[in-house]
């Protein structure tokens, strides 16, 4: 039997395209679910291209924000149009009603159109109060936009929250017939024609092949883009490389025509130039070697058809959250404790071009490791950045840094958060732990664990501190100003991106979510998350005692090695 | 009510001939088209707006007269977009309209005509107000804006019955009418749909509808990524 799921994903075209992973995931375990997605119409045009999308419902949201605030309208205008672009929807019977997107006007159409039974994602209850279908969307909506250790990955939260396996595989993008055959026609010629001269410049007979690598050059926030330099440098370096050969790939409008015009100033307009709309980008993309691009709606459709990504993260690009997440891939940014952590991600916070350290030879580079894995550690890169790699483990996403500059503490704050995470989830995965001890010096390691326990006991000491004056309560109203205060400081550690933070921003969102009948209620249920908390905090604890066991094993161990050898030396004398 | 302004009164209408051999309307005394040459004179016209319709497809044209104008305005905006464009008239003198629809003096589908005596009436019609949000050019007939000037500055200047009684008899379903006038009927019109929502201690689905509808409007086409 047919069941329907709906999608309410009110984000941009990057969001709907990296929504077609989770999609093709339900897919793949009940090919018979019917998905349907409701989008704002400015966006719609990109659902014509997912497959398993089989209708896609708008919401026209210029209109309705014309009709409301212009004075010429009445106000019922705006009220109908929304009423009637959601009855439909509401009348159907939905067996999930997924809230993907997560902000506050899904989260209010989701509270309208789910019921009590088939919501995923946060929701309002009848109270106004918000609801978590799960844990899993606790971490979506909490964790992800609050901790600047991101320890899971965007795609596998939301894969978690639904309760579906990752899907393997090429995504399903529809492409068009004859835009595939002129893209590979034409990107094949240039292949060809490139090859040919790069063997006679070899005097080789052989079947070299030169990689087609496509630039993508704007992006919608000025801060994302790769400065013009950069770009300049970086075109100059690839056509230099006689194994390499650019091309740029820009939207039909007007400013990327002009930037290009630009760019082809430096280069006797001799940059090949690929212009091309939603319907036939596809075709573009599955027909080059390697994309290079910014966190951008391109890097996203690369990454549902399987072509090799190398993200430059700049600005406000949350490449921990929602970087490119295909094994293989390759992420540049820059030193990740040089960037501002802000409004829930890793980036620049004025949406202005940044400043950055990424040069063009560091692009270079990392396109060619990407094509020899092998120079990654003979690679060098500008001081300050950082060049990492997808990777998958059995808990999903996971970014390992390669070459750079990179924070040791960084590196293990990552790892300890991620296996946090996990462990306060039930995961009992000991791998990030065990990478923590075997790829980062001890002493790095055993600061850490220091920095940790320090903050484990100032947690500690804010909640006992809460719970005290909770009890207290119970005694009489006169001492709610005292818990109240307690609760504040203890919900500042939420911001504090210290690693007893994961488990207060959990605290914190099962307080907000607390729907108490009466006021004793209430004080009973705050002491319960309070308890829970401390449990948590206990967690935390045994985690690090693991650790430290485990740093201690391998500081023995490497001086008993050292030992062995001093004695081999002197009983060689 | 501030918004009830209607069609001048017709003292005179009379139809004569041009030296080209069109149908001229003449209303109180005032000639529609140009005696000698209306269809010269439209594509004059025509000319004229180029600036002010820019590159737009729509075009809200204020006078109907007997079409030339109209005519000449949509093979303009053929040549330019070819199919991909509307026309709206809007038109206070009924017999105008009857006798362009009965003459079939406009020659291409792609305009739509909109007459009401009063000016009021105009902004509850749907059809007009779906045409309205697409912002398209204005474009003013000089001699049918003359004769009905009043009728057209109003229209100009329309502002819509913001009170919540305009605003619930114009809601388009039983139960969001019976929920508006619950909910919102005694607040005036100052406070905001989640100003009164957000104080109830139980709230309805119909709640999360305006709830979501505040949030759209108040944060406009920019923001989209704010979490809850």
């Amino acid at each position: 039997m047919e069941k329907n799921i709906l999608i309410i994903n009110l984000k941009r075209f990057g969001d709907i395209y990296q929504a077609t992973q989770l999609i093709d995931s339900i897919i793949a375990v009940d090919p018979l679910m019917n998905i349907e997605m409701l989008v704002y119409s400015e966006f719609e045009k990109v659902t014509k291209t997912i497959q398993n999308i089989s209708k896609a419902h708008i919401i026209d949201r210029e209109k309705i924000i014309s009709l409301k605030n212009n004075p010429v309208y009445s106000d019922a205008f705006s009220v109908n149009e929304l009423f009637v672009a959601l009855e439909p929807l509401r009348k159907r019977k939905w067996d999930k009603v997924i809230n993907y997107s997560g902000d506050n006007v899904s989260t209010y159409i989701t509270s309208y159109l789910a019921t009590e039974d088939n919501c995923l994602g946060v929701s309002f209850n009848e109270k106004n109060i918000i609801k978590y279908s799960n844990r899993w969307s606790m971490v979506f909506n909490d964790l992800l936009t609050s901790y600047k250790y991101t320890p899971i990955n965007f795609s596998d939260t939301l894969h978690n929250m639904v309760g579906v396996k990752r899907a393997e595989g090429a995504n399903h993008i529809i492409t068009n017939e004859k835009h595939n055959i002129v893209a590979a026609d034409n990107l094949n010629r240039i292949r060809q024609k490139e090859s040919e001269t790069l063997r006679r410049a070899k005097g080789s007979t052989g079947t070299e092949t030169v990689k087609i690598v496509g630039l993508q050059l704007i992006t919608s926030q000025a801060d994302k883009n790769i400065p013009l330099n950069v770009m300049i440098e970086l075109l100059g370096m690839l056509l230099d490389d006689p194994q390499k050969y650019p091309v740029l790939l820009i939207a039909p409008n007007e400013t990327e025509r002009r930037y290009v015009n630009r760019l082809n100033e430096y280069f006797d307009n001799k940059l090949v130039t690929i212009e091309s709309d939603f319907v036939a980008l596809p075709s573009v993309l599955s027909n080059i070697d390697l994309l290079v691009a910014p966190d951008t709606v391109v890097k996203h459709l690369a990454d549902l058809l399987k072509t090799p990504v190398v993200e430059v993260s700049l600005g406000s690009g949350p490449f921990l959250k929602q970087g490119t997440n295909n094994v293989g891939n390759l992420i540049l940014t820059d030193l990740l404790e040089t960037r501002v952590w802000f409004d829930g991600q890793i980036g620049s916070n004025d949406g202005k071009s940044k400043q950055t350290n990424i040069k063009a030879e560091d692009i270079f580079n990392a396109i060619t490791v990407y094509f020899n894995s092998a120079l990654e550690t003979t690679t060098t890169l500008s001081s300050k950045i950082s060049l990492y790699r997808v990777e998958k483990d059995s808990k999903g996403t996971i970014y390992r840094p390669v070459s750079g500059d990179v924070n040791a503490s960084v590196e293990i704050m990552r790892l300890l958060s991620r296996h946090t995470l996990f462990t306060l989830m039930g995961i009992k995965d000991f791998s990030d732990l065990e990478e923590m001890i075997a790829s980062w010096p001890s002493a790095a390691v055993v600061e850490i664990i220091k920095t940790s326990r320090d903050n484990v006991v100032l947690a500690t000491k804010l909640l006992l501190n809460t719970l005290r004056c909770l009890i207290k309560t119970k005694e009489g109203s006169r001492y709610g100003q005292a818990f109240l205060n307690a609760l504040d400081e203890l919900l500042v550690e939420c911001d504090a991106h210290q690693i007893t933070s994961i488990p207060i921003i959990f605290f914190r969102a099962k307080l907000e979510a607390l729907s108490s009948s009466s006021a004793e209620q209430n004080i009973s249920d705050v002491e319960t998350l309070l308890y829970d908390l401390k449990a948590n905090v206990q967690m935390i604890i045994a985690i690090l005692n693991t650790i430290e066991n485990k740093v201690m094993e391998r500081i023995r161990a490497e001086k008993e090695k050292k030992n062995d050898s001093t004695n081999e030396a002197a009983d060689g004398n | 009510m501030k918004n009830f302004v209607l069609a001048p009164p017709i003292d005179s209408f009379q139809i004569k001939y041009a030296k080209t051999g069109q149908a001229i309307p003449v209303i109180n005394d005032v000639h529609l088209h140009s005696i000698y040459y209306p269809i010269r004179e439209a594509e004059a016209f025509v000319t004229k707006q180029k600036t002010i319709i820019g590159e737009k497809k729509q075009v809200l044209l204020l006078g109907l007269g007997y079409g030339y104008h109209v005519n000449a305005l949509a093979k303009y905006l053929f040549s330019s977009f070819g199919d991909d464009f509307e026309i709206c008239v809007i038109e206070p003198f009924e017999q105008l309209v009857v006798d362009v629809t009965t003459l079939s003096l406009i020659n291409t589908d792609k305009v739509k005509i909109f007459s009401s005596n009063n000016v009021a009436d105009l902004f509850d019609n749907l059809e007009l107000i779906n045409f309205l949000v697409k912002r398209p050019a204005v474009v003013a007939h000089p001699s049918s804006f003359n004769l009905s000037s009043k009728y057209f500055k109003a229209f100009l200047e329309f502002k819509a019955d913001k009170s919540a009684e305009g605003i619930s008899a114009r809601l388009c379903d039983e139960s969001l009418k019976v929920f508006y006038h619950q909910n919102f009927t005694s607040s005036g019109q100052q406070r905001s749909y989640s100003e009164i929502i957000n104080k109830k201690t139980k709230v309805a689905p119909l709640d999360f509808l305006f709830l979501a509808l505040d949030k759209i409007t108040s944060e406009g086409t920019k923001k989209l990524t704010e979490q809850v």
